[in-house]
């Protein structure tokens, strides 16, 4: 199992898309996270009072208090489909590149793979979750020096919550996209009916939510909106600008949860009972 | 680790895609220590029977016991080096990290990659992406993953595809190596000649049916004479009539007769008798192309039905 995990990480270390991908996340962060909105507050545009306090809001976003929020907010949206997408490469490229046979003929039993495919995927996560606090915490010390506001970070053991959180949120989203990648076995078709359900279905019926109740319940299950549940338990950035939460936190966490160990269930029982083609 | 008494050894072993026949109740033993040759036009199930063997596809009847254990087990494989077709590996590394990734998931020291890359002449693309490599190289570096392990049993799939000709005569010394290091190698091919060349014992495999299993001595030292008689047709004729006569041919304006050749005086006297010239008879070895032709149902222009025999 060792050998297997090292061999996956060896694998995604030296892989253009993990670099790509993850420096997309990271980098997206920074940019949309944090300078695009500083240069929005620096540079507000002539409106109304109406314009002038919700700038002044998002000028709150970018100081070293609200990094947690800031950065779980970024993760729980753009961060989800780009996981999903690490997570659908992850699986359905050893079927693309054919390498799938080269590697279960090496030794490694089936669920064996699985888990270590799991694991290295999962640690990616992790060391990208932890990239993004140290991203947010950078910048966010940054816009309070430069903006001459005294701005103290949370507690460590806040941030940590926060990382742990954003490591579940695009944990959940990389296992649907690699349970995806297990069941279709195609790179091209995992990672576009993955993105169809992240950009499309999630909207369509969270906005049916709101008008029919029989979506409402649909919505609650859904893996965008418990996200943002969850992140938004560390702090609502912006409590009038859209929907609430639809479950409580620890809810939120156990949907989330249920994603991980569905989606791994799934991809276990597709890999260990079809034929290798 | 068990000494199994077959490498590999099949029990009415069958695979069926739908309504599509693969592997039709296989029984098929390789010995340790041989070389076995698996023959058969492209299509009869030998890639499916090695991937059977692999663990790759489950049987739908029978079972496949390998060097004693089931077939897919990490106890198996551990044991077994293969190349099934065209090797694929991972075009964005390069060829000594492909294998350092191989090596890890086989759980063997990377200090076998470098005497696997010399072993198959490819240490100085070693550093390589492999997504630069051509095919004989792919298949160069595939053999070279299954030295990894230093395993009992190879499993090579049509391994001289995409090689040259050097590449082809290098495969056959590789095998022949293996084979005096008392390693038993199962080679797929349907290459007769390079079959013939390098195997103990072979298997013709047809429609997923297993249709012969011997020696190669055996399967050309089946009795077979050489006629030259004036006329032909006529020579052909007597010799059919012959009950122990199993099969004539006329090819290169000589008859070919399955027939045991210490029964060559009988059939010269029937033909002498008959007021046929015979200027030769002799006996002769049959190709494994003669065999495999006749097996599989395309018969090298045969002069006449022969009452019982099997022509498919």
């Amino acid at each position: 199992m060792i050998g297997s995990i090292s061999a996956e990480l060896l694998k995604l270390r030296k892989s253009w898309s993990t670099w790509i991908l993850g420096g997309v996340l990271v980098l997206g962060l920074l940019l949309l996270g944090y300078l695009l909105i500083y240069l929005l507050v620096r540079n507000p545009p002539p409106g109304d009072r109406g314009a002038e306090q919700g700038i002044a809001a998002l000028k709150t976003t970018l100081l070293p208090a609200n990094v947690v929020p800031n950065v779980l907010g970024f993760l729980a949206g753009l961060g989800g489909p780009i996981a999903l997408v690490m997570g659908a490469l992850n699986s359905a490229r050893e079927y693309s590149l054919r390498t799938i046979t080269a590697v279960l003929t090496q030794r490694p039993s089936r669920l064996g793979l699985l888990a270590s495919k799991a694991i290295a995927l999962a640690i990616l996560l992790g060391i990208l979750a932890v990239c993004c606090f140290a991203v947010g915490v950078v910048g966010s010390l940054l816009v309070a020096a430069l903006d001459g506001t005294p701005g103290s970070l949370p507690s460590i053991i806040e941030i940590g919550k926060g990382a742990a959180a954003s490591w579940l949120i695009l944990g959940a989203w990389a296992a649907l996209g690699f349970a995806l990648g297990m069941v279709l076995r195609s790179t091209g078709l995992a990672i576009g009916l993955g993105l169809v359900y992240a950009l499309v279905i999630e909207t369509v019926i969270s906005a049916l939510g709101f008008a029919l109740s029989a979506f409402e319940s649909v919505s609650r299950g859904m893996l965008g909106r418990n996200a943002s549940a969850l992140a938004d338990a560390f702090g609502q950035l912006n409590p009038n600008g859209g929907p609430g939460p639809v479950n409580p936190p620890a809810t939120a966490a156990l949907v989330l949860a249920a994603y991980v160990i569905g989606s791994l269930v799934l991809a276990g029982v597709f890999f260990t009972r079809r034929d290798v083609t | 680790m068990p000494e199994a008494a077959s490498a590999i050894e099949t029990h009415d072993l069958s695979k069926h895609y739908g309504r599509l026949v693969a592997l039709d109740r296989l029984n098929l033993t390789v010995r340790p220590g041989e070389v076995y040759g698996l023959i058969g036009p492209n299509g009869a199930g030998k890639t499916t029977f090695l991937r059977l063997v692999l663990g790759l596809a489950r049987p739908t009847g029978g079972g496949v016991r390998i060097l004693g254990e089931h077939a897919g087990t990490p106890a198996g494989l551990a044991r077994i080096g293969s190349v099934v077709e065209t090797p694929a590996f991972y075009p964005y590394l390069s060829g000594h990290d492909n294998l350092r990734v191989l090596a890890a998931y086989a759980g063997v020291g990377t200090d076998r990659i470098g005497p696997a890359l010399e072993r198959v002449g490819l240490t100085q693309r070693a550093r390589d992406k492999v997504s630069g490599y051509s095919l004989g190289m792919k298949q160069r570096l595939g053999l070279a993953a299954a030295y990894l392990k230093d395993p009992e049993l190879y499993l090579l799939d049509e391994p001289t595809n995409g090689l040259d000709p050097h590449g082809i005569a290098a495969m056959r010394d590789v095998i022949r190596e293996l084979a005096e290091n008392g390693k038993t190698v199962l080679l797929s091919s349907h290459l007769l000649a390079e079959v013939e060349q390098v195997c103990d014992r072979i298997g013709i495999i047809h429609h997923g049916k297993l249709l012969l299993e011997e020696t190669v001595g055996e399967l050309r030292g089946t009795g077979r004479l050489l006629v030259r008689a004036t006329p032909l047709a006529e020579a052909a004729a007597i010799a059919q009539r012959l009950s122990s006569v199993e099969r004539v041919e006329e090819r290169d304006g000589a008859l070919r007769v399955d027939i045991d050749p210490g029964r060559a005086a009988e059939l010269n006297r029937e033909l002498v008798n008959a007021g046929i010239e015979v200027s030769e008879l002799r006996s002769v070895a049959r190709t494994l192309e003669e065999v495999f032709l006749q097996l599989t149902g395309e018969p090298v222009a045969p002069v006449a039905p022969v009452p019982g025999e099997v022509t498919q």
